[in-house]
């Protein structure tokens, strides 16, 4: 009998030291503090775990890039591990708090710049490039920009895309319209063509993509939001509601002439309704581009966003992805992810890369490379996102959007596009995008340390 | 939700126990021992969880999830005040009660008419069953392609049929629709499963009971099946019930919420907000919001249903 109370009450003395433990693990002071160690594997490397989202052929692509370097050297091996979108693997990234198993290098899209910040749990590359003597002069100023907040630079670019306008060349040549055209109204005019000489095809397919239409608020001059895109202080609201309305206006216009197929929010039936001729252009970004043309058994045309008559297109900002590091690495394992980030952006990488998928380099030198001059030979349209960056303006609009709630934002624009789609009126449904991310970005904003 | 209701009783008449045996100074009872290691799991793995998410949803949180002020009510002001939350409560409600007496009843039909041990009916069991087999990722690719609005299958019948294509996850009107339809087909499998099991337990001699009787087939359906499953019935409305308020990887796979939040349910807002718009004292706030609407709802099943339920 007393042995049996003796082994209950030490139960009971364990599982109350182990709630203790666990719920001393909950709470999260540690968060931005801890160090990632080196973990060694079983062949002496050094190991590098590197957190992307790239799948399908870009991913394919990315091995190739992480097996190359992989090959280059026997002091490192970095991992490569698919996380799922860029907002998944942040938000992984976030629950690991730099604990162990969580990632070196992480890669992030535009839109999680602000948060990466926020969390402090990525390295300022700018101090990385001091220390480890990396040479960043070649690097694309735009994409710099971009990452560049208050003087330090927080990721490394690597995977730069811009939304670009694909269509297909043999039914505008068909419809008579030879040169694509570069306004909203051109492009009415032509989808009025096509309609009338070919009745088996739509003139426009459209997917609700806010990436694309927080570029094309770029594109026309426009802040997405406040504070000079937040970038002067942190922003508080939207500021896109004129160039938006009248996107919004245009594709309604489109709509109701019958000239648009509406294909909810997805983007891969949009390429598959191009591809099986169902549609005769469409809007996405250029990091599809080789797919694109890889799976159409017509000639595809790729143009620069459009803009209403009479505004000048500025050009869009550095969009798609770039590569975080972890803070509190130790020296070893900073310098591995300094020599892999110098390898990955090197002019024959960056080609090579660039050519597997529709990223374009970031680096100038790529763009010399042999291998790139003959890629773009072959496919002319893989340098047109590219140029639509480069000659981008450099200025307070163009260097883009920096807002914690950025996929957010994007998220409340899709929902009022596809709320157009669906019969809304405009107005009132770009009201409510504006109402929703402006109480998400103060809710937000008041989380902030 | 419902067996914590119905052990309710449970735990207090164990208290009184333990009061009497501690007046006659007896040792800790056995039980502890037996139900320490599962209550260790649960305390730490739910409660705690639970308790931190109360206390979370009070609060303005970074995006690392860490507290930063208190906030009071006001997150759970900001999403009773907020139209698209409340659509979205709309959204749960009616998805709940387009798929689940659906899944009930079209299982429970299935598993009726294939319960007799005529040749061949295994092939029928498997195919019925099957959807169990089927991952919600997998499953979801698959109607992808048969809801595509230009080249899937559906719209080239409706077209045969001379109608005008169908937005079927694009439209407003038809998404929600659209993804109940393909809710009900991933879970007829395991409500076919459970009643099929509930069926198979009934003794032949109620069946010839009936036949004595003379009575018909709706007679003996209404009469013998459906009380002497009953049990099994209740099983299989609770899970689909708390199932279909927990709704996400179709919503994910297929409308990512769209058109217009027509498809927006619950747990997918909350898993937004979350994971990523980074704001865990509002996603807290919807865990607690939906752990009410749960526990009233089941709550409510329980107390609507328990007189029907009638063990052999």
């Amino acid at each position: 009998m007393k042995r049996r109370m003796k082994k209950a009450i030490s139960a009971l003395a364990l599982s109350t030291a182990a709630i203790l433990m666990f719920s001393g693990c909950g709470s999260q002071t540690s968060a931005a503090t801890g160090t990632s160690g080196s973990t060694q594997s079983e062949d002496g490397k050094i190991t590098i775990s590197f957190w992307h989202s790239m799948s399908g052929d870009t991913q394919t692509a990315l091995e190739k890039v992480v097996d190359g370097f992989n090959e280059s050297q026997d002091t490192y091996q970095v991992v490569a591990e698919n996380q799922g979108t860029y907002d998944e693997s942040t938000g992984k990234f976030f629950n690991m708090a730099n604990g162990s198993g969580s990632a070196q290098i992480i890669q992030i899209g535009e839109q999680n710049l602000q948060s990466m910040i926020d969390s402090g749990m990525v390295a300022s590359i700018s101090e990385l490039i001091d220390t480890y003597n990396f040479d960043d002069s070649d690097l694309l100023e735009q994409v710099v920009n971009f990452y560049t907040v208050d003087g330090q630079m927080y990721a490394m670019p690597f995977n730069c895309s811009s939304p670009v306008v694909y269509y297909n060349k043999e039914v505008f040549d068909a419809a008579g319209v030879t040169e694509f055209p570069t306004t909203f109204e051109g492009i009415m005019d032509a989808a009025q063509a096509i309609a009338e000489s070919d009745d088996s095809i739509t003139p426009v397919g459209m997917y609700a993509y806010g990436y694309a239409l927080d570029q094309m608020v770029t594109n026309m001059g426009g802040f997405t939001v406040n504070n000079d895109n937040g970038r002067s202080d942190r922003a508080t609201e939207v500021a896109y509601q004129d160039q938006m309305t009248e996107i919004f206006n245009w594709i309604k216009d489109l709509q109701d002439a019958g000239y648009l197929l509406n294909y909810g929010t997805d983007g891969t039936n949009t390429i598959s309704g191009f591809t099986q001729r169902q549609v005769a252009m469409f809007i996405s970004t250029s990091a599809s581009c080789r797919n694109v043309i890889d799976s159409s058994d017509f000639e595809v045309g790729v143009s620069a966003l459009p803009v209403p008559e009479g505004v000048e297109a500025q050009g869009v900002y550095a969009g798609g992805g770039a590569l975080c590091a972890a803070a509190g690495m130790d020296e070893e394992t900073a310098q591995g992810v300094m020599d892999f980030f110098t390898y990955a952006t090197s002019p024959e990488v960056q080609a090579q890369w660039a050519a597997d998928t529709g990223y374009f380099p970031i680096c100038n030198a790529a763009y010399e490379t042999d291998s790139m001059i003959s890629t773009y030979e072959e496919y002319p349209q893989l340098r047109v996102a590219a140029d639509q960056l480069l000659n981008s303006q450099v200025n307070e609009v163009t260097a883009g959007p920096l807002l914690s709630q950025l996929p957010q934002l994007r998220t409340d624009i899709q929902t009022a596009l596809e709320a157009v789609f669906n019969g809304e009126e405009v107005e009132a449904s770009l009201q409510q995008a504006v109402d929703s991310t402006n109480s998400a970005i103060a809710n937000a904003n008041a989380g902030v340390e | 939700m419902n067996n914590s209701s119905v052990n309710v009783t449970a735990p207090s008449a164990v208290m009184e126990e333990e009061k009497a045996e501690q007046k006659v100074k007896k040792p800790l009872p056995l039980w502890v021992i037996y139900v320490l290691p599962s209550m260790l799991i649960f305390l730490i793995f739910v409660i705690y969880p639970f308790l931190k998410n109360i206390v979370t949803s009070a609060f303005a949180t970074s995006n690392t999830g860490s507290l930063t002020s208190f906030v009071g009510l006001s997150n759970y002001i900001d999403l009773f005040t907020d139209p698209q939350y409340l659509q979205i409560l709309k959204n749960t409600v009616i998805y709940t009660v387009l798929t689940v007496p659906l899944t009930v009843v079209i299982s429970l039909m299935l598993a009726v008419l294939s319960c007799t041990d005529r040749p061949g009916m295994g092939i029928f069991r498997t195919i019925f069953s099957s959807t169990m087999g089927i991952s919600v990722a997998a499953g979801s690719v698959f109607w992808n392609l048969l809801f595509h609005p230009t080249a899937g299958l559906l719209n080239h019948v409706v077209q045969f049929f001379g109608g005008e294509s169908i937005g079927w996850l694009t439209d407003s009107h038809y998404a929600l629709i659209s993804i109940s339809v393909v809710s009900i087909w991933m879970n007829i499998g395991f409500s076919y499963l459970v009643l099929m099991g509930g069926l198979k337990n009934i003794d032949d001699s109620h069946y010839e009971s009936v036949e004595i009787v003379g009575g018909g087939f709706f007679y003996r359906l209404r009469k013998v099946t459906i009380p002497l499953i009953s049990p099994s019935l209740f099983f299989v409305v609770t899970t689909s019930l708390i199932n279909a308020f927990q709704s996400f990887g179709l919503i994910d796979m297929l409308t990512s919420g769209g058109p217009n939040n027509s498809t927006n349910l619950m747990v997918y807002r909350l898993y937004n907000d979350a994971f990523v718009n980074f704001r865990f004292g509002s996603a807290s706030a919807q865990g607690v919001i939906l752990f009410v609407v749960i526990f009233l709802v089941s709550q409510l099943q329980t107390k609507l249903t328990e007189r029907m339920v009638t063990y052999q």
